[in-house]
């Protein structure tokens, strides 16, 4: 067990899985001599050259475009997006091409490419650089879609991103890479499809995506004080969705709150409400909640921008709300 | 020629009206001059007579229902008149939406807020449904209670039951342990097993229990415990404190909380106005009362000391000229104070005609708003109940009350025409004046009341 930080454990990650496998490239912009805009790939130019380790000009659709070249060709490239913004402009190469591709061929060809993307407001980046792309990209099959919550769960998802041979976009929340966590001396590759109950609790259960895992454990620690029991699930991958073990849960709790950075609207909790509503009907004892970013773009300003970022204090006073 | 009916306001400080009762129903044809429907203002009930003829097509209000004044409670028109648009105004005037169907009056039946809630999100998803929740459904069914007719109270999403509400109300459901057999032979008697006293281990109820208690229902009738308090007193009745007797409570209340009362009390010898009354009494057909007279002698006194005839308006001490003297009557409602107008030149005759007027009316409950308010000063005698001595609260907005006791034979030192001390037997009563200490001082409630003993002491003086 070492305390490092989560940008430290990608690029524990990318290290770890660029050794075992030499087909694994990266490719972003800043990513080689800077080191990554985040600090997610220091030493990694150094250790496998400038032709793993590749600098791309501002142009995500050309280098987008490239990884799903390089991907069908044999390579595995691994891209990083300096913020998930970005997947926009990177957006027919993505969605058109790289998830379409294996299905369009009949299964001959893959595309095991992974795009790491940061999402995640509270950097005054504004409205063009803080948004949560997770819940637009869950809409379209052929893509995997990992929301990993600390250091250790990050490293551990990254392996199986980089290993699994379908598309996989891969979202670090930018307010998470400079804090420091726990994590073991080896980390093995965390299975997709597998939502982890972190927290067990018998009044509600609150599924949550990326840094709210953490916000959700925090809000739960204060209401245990309280007398209401928190069941936190940390969901790892919106798609696919291990909506058993969110069914599970609310058949024990009859409560249900998800906890997404995402735009409300259409979003992750509006997807599992759904489906705890056709699977769960009769266990609901609530409606389901959500926690999410209003509808609306978020702010420059950070009195502005903070009230409208999901807190411990939102998902506390949701559960009391729904509890008491 | 449709007419819309409004709470009437009867009395300048009416604020809402209570439906005492309809004396039509709807489709009813009404005659102008007939009574329509009587309502209680906030002492006494009124009959309101119809003011055109036509058929009561409408009623917005049922019996019982308070209302704000001037407000919409019924339409009177012609058979045929179309009065869509009449309705449609008088329930923008109450400030609610025209329903499509007559909607079940329902919400009423709860005081509780929750219960409320519940009961009128019910009225709107039609009767007999309950809003639970999916899961409190489930719980419900599955431990064999029924939503519809248990009588949960939901604390869940806009006032659903939820599955809480269904444990706590499972929990607190008294358990009866009978047998299969008993618990059927019950049923088919209809005898509610919960009051059969069990005989069998544990106080499980038995067969012979149900037969014992069917042979003899007195029997099982006794064994039945009435309504209990949460702390285990026995329910004699539930009254709602409402008309009347809150009307009351909260009058007497605010005068007590907002006025600081100040006590005096005098003795007062009525050897002297009982001998006079006698000889009134026999020289004229009018047979007055002891009240008559300390009526006159408090009339005598607040005009003697006028601060004492004075209300607090605001900011301002008004004085009256005017003695509108009231008299606490026990009315069969409850207590009612009917007023004496002008009574500051009514010679005693006069006062005791006009206070047996009123008093009779107030007995019968039918007293105007005009008979029982206006007052400036009120009298309060329970002399006639041998009370030796009490305090009355001053009826707002006056500034004194009279409280009035028995009088009673006592032993009393007096001095005789020797200027010798004796103790002689005289009838004595107990005079207590409440004031307003905000209004009145001490020295002046302490002279006013010295002068009422003095007239009564010297009651010819109540005839200069």
């Amino acid at each position: 067990m070492k305390e490092i930080t989560y940008a430290q454990a990608i690029c524990e990650a990318l290290d770890e899985e660029m050794e075992r496998d030499e087909n694994i490239v990266l490719l972003g912009e800043d990513i080689s001599f800077i080191g990554g805009n985040f600090k997610t790939s220091v030493g990694l130019l150094e250790k496998y050259g400038d032709m793993r380790v590749k600098d791309t000009p501002i142009s995500e659709a050309g280098f987008v475009g490239m990884g799903v070249g390089m991907a069908l060709t044999g390579l595995r490239p691994v891209i990083e997006l300096m913020f998930s913004d970005f997947l926009l402009v990177a957006a027919d190469q993505v969605i058109n091409q790289a998830a379409k591709i294996r299905y369009m061929s009949g299964g001959q060809v893959n595309v095991p490419m992974v795009i790491r993307a940061p999402i995640g407001a509270g950097r005054s980046s504004a409205a063009q650089h803080s948004q949560s792309m997770q819940a637009m990209v869950s809409q379209f099959p052929g893509l995997i879609v990992v929301v990993p919550s600390t250091a250790q769960e990050a490293k551990g998802l990254l392996k199986t991103a980089i290993r699994d041979n379908n598309p996989v976009l891969f979202f670090e929340h930018k307010m998470e890479y400079n804090k420091k966590f726990l994590v073991d001396d080896v980390v093995e590759p965390i299975p997709f499809g597998k939502a982890n109950v972190v927290r067990e609790g018998k009044d509600i259960t609150i599924v949550a995506t990326s840094s709210l895992v953490m916000k959700s454990q925090e809000a739960a620690e204060k209401l245990e004080k309280e007398g209401i029991s928190v069941e936190v699930i940390d969901l790892r991958t919106i798609v696919p969705l291990d909506i058993d073990t969110v069914v599970e849960s609310v058949k024990k709790t009859g409560k249900l709150i998800v906890a997404d950075e995402a735009h409300e609207r259409c979003g992750v909790g509006a997807e599992i409400g759904f489906q705890i509503m056709e699977k769960a009907f009769y266990y609901l004892d609530a409606p389901v909640g959500r926690v999410n970013t209003p509808n609306v773009p978020l702010p420059f300003s950070p009195a502005l921008e903070f009230p409208i970022i999901p807190s411990v204090d939102r998902i506390y006073k949701k559960v009391v709300e729904m509890v008491k | 020629m449709a007419e819309l009916i409004i709470m009437p306001k009867l009395g300048f400080n009416m604020n809402e009206g209570k439906l005492v009762k309809w004396y039509k129903s709807e489709g009813d044809a009404v005659k102008k001059g007939e009574p329509l429907f009587s309502v209680e203002t906030d002492k006494t009930n009124i009959d309101i007579e119809a003011t055109c003829d036509g058929y009561v097509r409408k009623l917005f209000i049922d019996e019982g229902d308070k209302l704000a004044v001037t407000l919409p409670i019924a339409i009177v028109a012609g058979k045929e008149e179309n009065i869509d648009a009449l309705i449609a105004d008088a329930y923008a005037q109450l400030g609610k939406e025209a329903p499509a169907e007559e909607p079940a009056a329902v919400a009423k039946e709860s005081t509780a807020e929750k219960a409320a809630v519940v009961t009128v999100a019910t009225a709107e998803k039609g009767p007999g449904r309950h809003i639970a929740t999916p899961r409190a459904r489930r719980v419900a069914e599955e431990m064999g209670i029924d939503l519809a007719s248990a009588d949960i109270v939901g604390t869940g999403f806009e006032g659903g039951i939820c599955e809480k509400d269904v444990l706590q109300y499972a929990a607190s459901a008294p358990k009866v342990r009978a047998t299969p057999l008993a618990k059927k032979m019950a049923e088919s008697a209809g005898v509610d097993i919960s009051s059969v006293a069990g005989t069998g281990v544990a106080g499980k109820v038995m067969k012979k229990d149900v037969e014992g208690a069917l042979a003899s229902p007195e029997a099982a009738a006794g064994t039945t415990v009435g309504e209990l308090t949460q702390d285990g007193k026995e329910i004699l009745e539930k009254v709602p404190y409402a008309g009347v007797r809150r009307i009351i409570g909260e009058r007497l209340s605010s005068s007590m909380f907002s006025a600081p009362h100040v006590f005096f009390t005098q003795k007062v010898n009525l050897e002297k106005l009982l001998e006079l009354r006698k000889q009134v009494n026999e020289s004229q057909d009018k047979k007055t009362s002891v009240t008559d007279y300390i009526a006159k002698a408090v009339i005598l006194t607040l005009q003697k000391y006028p601060d004492i005839n004075a209300s607090l308006v605001g900011d301002t001490i008004e004085k009256y000229k005017s003695v509108n003297l009231g008299i606490a009557v026990a009315a069969p409602s409850g207590l009612i104070v009917p007023v004496i107008k002008n009574s500051q030149n009514m010679s005693v005759v006069e006062i005791s005609e006009a206070a047996s007027d009123l008093i009779e009316k107030a007995r019968e409950g039918k007293l105007t708003p005009d008979e029982y308010s206006g007052g400036t000063f009120t009298i309060s005698n329970l002399g006639m109940f041998g009370i030796y001595q009490f305090t009355a609260i001053i009826n707002p907005p006056e500034s004194g009350i009279l409280a009035v006791s028995a009088a009673k034979d006592e032993p009393v030192v007096v001095t005789n025409e020797k200027g010798e001390k004796e103790i002689a037997i005289k009838p004595m009563m107990n005079i207590t004046l409440s004031v307003d200490h905000r209004v009145i001082d001490g020295l002046l409630a302490a002279q006013a009341v010295a002068e009422i003993k003095a007239l009564l002491e010297q009651p010819v003086r109540l005839f200069l």
